[in-house]
């Protein structure tokens, strides 16, 4: 760095994990011309394990021997050391190391100085620091000390590190008719080697609940014992989240609900290396209900052809003004409705909601979609069409066996 | 048929032609870096200070003198008219040159010198040219039919190109060749020859019982070599980074007939443990020590050791290393994990410490691979002598060792 000799010097290494080695296996018959002698050099060997000497999962640390990425999210783990490069003795050794971000510098450790280095004596700092931001950093080393005639020196030296991103996470929101909101989370792995992931969390706002649907009902991953992710595979995770019960009850209020909560991510790597990501507020688009709402409660999902079926809906007044609603139901292909169209409804008061049920017939097989519901205001004089409703699945035989698998 | 034969003279030939006989690499690093004086002192063992036979070549090979005796290999195989200078000239295979060939890439590989392994392995291609079988020479063998090349040949050359940083290749071979073993050991179980013939029996062991017996110890011996098979298919898909085959195959290696469970168990646990998924491993290292049902020995101490240290205890995986050592205090492996325990808590001088006494205790052992390259890695933390430190290092190596591959030569001297 400076041109000027110093009586000290100072070594970094970064603690990344050590990995498991094993002798390469090279084994023999006992008729081939080495006979055993290559099995027994295996089995002499100090670093293979032993009754399982070909197989190359060894138990023997060895310290990294080549530069590893580091991720957000990963701890950044370095070995300082600083020795003497003097017979002399030295005295006031102090060591500073900083971090530089794009953003801000931090300070990783500041030792009180060491009072006197002999001339085999070391000073050691082991910082661990977890990276929140990606892109350069620079480790920044500075090292002070006095010279046996007492001349205050120091000295800096610079790292740089680049910090890359580890996970891509995408997401995707469905409102449900039946106002819970469906979370679709999918996590790649966009870092060099394979990763285990940890932990997936929705960590969801005070607003909603919500149940994780990535477990078996026994409550196993679904995903298997672990959930390993190459590079650039991609793993996706679904969430349900209800509204709390305050929330479903006022339209407004659950429309303006779009804060849904973080994703917590922790992963590991290379002999337990940890990295622990959360995203920021995720944020879904508020449905737009109108003045009124019609929704379907309860709604077979089999019906038989030609039997009447029955269906409930609730019909919520979303407005500060009572509504009075004519109900209509128009016939579509497959469907004939059973019951009065044109029937006026009682009075809707605001913020209120009433069931309504339906009874209809189905005249043709397959899967169906229940639509032909239209709602006037007599008082603005605006039609609410609702088509798509729901679907039913008509099927053609009609035995009890059939109803009761239902 | 006369075409292959004369090709593959050629190539039987030529094949050692590139490969000029191989120097004692720790001899001549002592003399570059230390000085002629010391390399004079080295005492090792050379091709021609052995008989020049198979019993020489063992003799090499006991004593760590990989390179000379890959030197040997080249000159037993000159006396079958493959070796050196032995271009164009006519060369049959036997069991005994195939034998050689065998042994030679073996220590190749060994020493770590890949890349003249592969080249030297190509022409050999899957062992499955015709003149590898005894058929091909009826005035010789009498019709008797099979590859005259061995198993052990047939395994190193598919596990051959996962050296060489194509692992996949490897893997294709490996699992062709389960896939043969498969079916002999299925052959055997249906009271027939490998191949599927009918099996020959002499007069004298025509009565039933030898007849199974004789089939019970050749499914054995091939039930043994289709564990290896599995286990290089292990080694493959970890090179590859497959730990999802890797898991299988050791399932797979668990469930079957007097499998060592407790020890595949830890393995899979210590598997787990290089993927990052630390509960994982804990639940095979907890089933493990349930198998083998003993107070904890040295396995599970080390493997308790090194969950704590994928888990960031530094100090509680020392204390398990520690006590793993009581019970073995001459294991290097062990100190070895101390040492690198220590260098994570902040003690470089410790971890020296340890390493060194490792070495001094033992220097036959001790002078290992991944020993010295964690002790030069601290000796260049350490301080601006490193580089002195590394050459001591050498000096010892040169005293114990008769050989030792490239690249940890080139750490002591880089």
């Amino acid at each position: 760095m400076e041109p000027e000799e110093h009586l000290v010097s100072l070594k970094v290494m970064r603690l990344t994990r050590p990995t498991l080695t094993s002798p390469l296996p090279v084994t023999s018959d006992s008729k081939d011309l080495p006979g055993n002698l290559l099995n027994e050099i295996l089995q002499k060997d100090p670093t293979s394990v032993p009754g399982t000497e070909t197989l190359a999962i060894g138990q023997c640390l060895l310290l990294p021997q080549s530069p590893v990425n580091i991720y957000l999210g990963e701890t950044f783990s370095s070995y300082i050391c600083v020795y003497s490069e003097t017979q002399q003795t030295v005295s006031n050794v102090g060591v500073k190391i900083d971090l530089q971000t794009t953003s801000q510098r931090l300070a990783l450790a500041v030792n009180p100085p060491t009072p006197s280095l002999g001339p085999d004596e070391t000073v050691n700092v082991v910082i661990h620091h977890e990276v929140k931001e990606v892109g350069t950093h620079i480790l920044v080393c500075e090292v002070t000390y006095q010279t046996p005639s007492c001349v205050p020196m120091s000295f800096r030296k610079f790292f740089k590190i680049q910090v890359l991103k580890p996970l891509d996470v995408k997401t995707k929101f469905y409102n449900a008719e039946s106002d819970d909101v469906y979370l679709e989370a999918q996590v790649q792995n966009i870092t060099s080697g394979p990763i285990c992931l940890e932990k997936v969390a929705l960590d969801a706002s005070n607003l909603f609940n919500v149940s994780s649907l990535n477990v078996t009902p026994s409550g196993r991953s679904i995903f298997g014992k672990t959930t390993l992710l190459q590079p650039q595979a991609t793993c996706q995770f679904l969430y349900c989240l209800t509204p709390d019960r305050k929330l479903s009850s006022d339209l407004k209020s659950l429309s303006g609900a779009t804060n849904i909560g973080k994703l917590d991510i922790v992963w590991r790597s290379n002999l337990g290396e940890k990295g622990r990501l959360q995203t920021c507020q995720l944020q879904r688009m508020g449905p737009d209900y109108g003045d009124i709402r019609l929704s379907v409660i309860e709604l077979p999902n089999f019906v038989v052809l030609e039997k009447p079926f029955t269906f409930k809906c609730k019909l919520a007044n979303n407005s500060e003004r009572t509504i009075d609603l004519v109900l209509f139901l128009e016939d579509r292909e497959g469907m004939t409705w059973c019951g009065i169209s044109g029937k006026k409804l009682e009075p809707l008061t605001p913020r209120t909601s009433q069931e309504l049920e339906f009874k209809a017939i189905p005249l043709l097989p397959g899967l169906r979609l229940v639509s032909g519901i239209k709602l006037l205001d007599t008082f603005l004089k605006r039609t609410y069409p609702y088509e798509e409703l729901g679907q039913v699945f008509v099927i053609v035989n009609d035995t009890d066996n059939v109803a009761k698998s239902m | 048929m006369a075409l292959e034969r004369q090709t593959v003279r050629s190539w039987a030939a030529s094949s050692m032609e590139s490969t000029p006989s191989m120097g004692d690499s720790i001899g001549d690093a002592v003399t570059t870096y230390i000085g002629e004086a010391e390399a004079t002192q080295r005492r090792v063992l050379s091709a021609g200070d052995v008989t020049q036979d198979e019993r020489g070549l063992r003799e090499l090979v006991q004593n760590g003198a990989y390179r000379s005796a890959i030197n040997l290999t080249a000159r037993l195989l000159t006396i079958y008219g493959q070796g050196l200078g032995r271009a164009g000239h006519p060369s049959k295979h036997s069991p005994h040159s195939l034998q050689l060939w065998f042994t030679r890439i073996a220590l190749l590989v060994k020493a770590k010198e890949f890349q003249v392994a592969q080249a030297e392995a190509e022409p050999f291609g899957q062992l499955d040219k015709p003149d590898l079988f005894y058929q091909f020479y009826p005035e010789m063998y009498g019709g008797r039919p099979g590859s005259i090349a061995s198993f052990s040949f047939r395994l190193l050359l598919a596990e051959l190109p996962m050296h060489c940083g194509k692992p996949k290749e490897s893997l294709t071979k490996l699992f062709s060749i389960l896939a043969t073993v498969k079916q002999m050991i299925r052959n055997l179980k249906d009271g027939v020859c490998e191949d599927g013939n009918p099996m020959e029996i002499s007069d004298s062991d025509r009565s039933d019982s030898i007849r199974l017996w004789t089939g019970r110890e050749t499914r054995i011996m091939w039930t043994g070599r289709e564990t290896r098979i599995m286990h290089s298919i292990v080694n493959c898909a970890l090179s590859l980074k497959d730990y999802v085959l890797a898991m299988d195959m050791l399932g797979q290696l668990c469930e079957r007939d007097g499998a060592p469970r407790h020890m595949l168990l830890s393995a899979l646990g210590r598997l787990h443990l290089q993927l990052g998924d630390i509960s994982g491993a804990e639940v095979c290292f907890n089933e493990a020590s349930e198998v083998r049902g003993t107070p904890p020995d040295l396995r599970e101490l080390v493997d308790r050791g090194l969950l704590a240290m994928a888990q960031s205890q530094f100090s509680e995986a020392y204390t398990f290393f520690q006590q793993a050592s009581h019970l073995e205090p001459s294991n290097v492996m062990i100190l070895n994990n101390m040492g690198v325990c220590l260098l994570y808590g902040g003690q470089l001088k410790e971890a020296i410490a340890v390493l060194e006494s490792a070495i001094n205790q033992n220097p036959v052992h001790g002078l290992q691979e991944s020993l010295l390259l964690n002790l030069c890695t601290l000796y260049d933390m350490e301080s601006s002598k490193g580089r002195r430190k590394k050459f001591a290092l050498l000096r010892q190596l040169s005293k114990y060792q008769a050989d030792a591959p490239t690249a940890i030569l080139e750490k002591l001297y880089g």
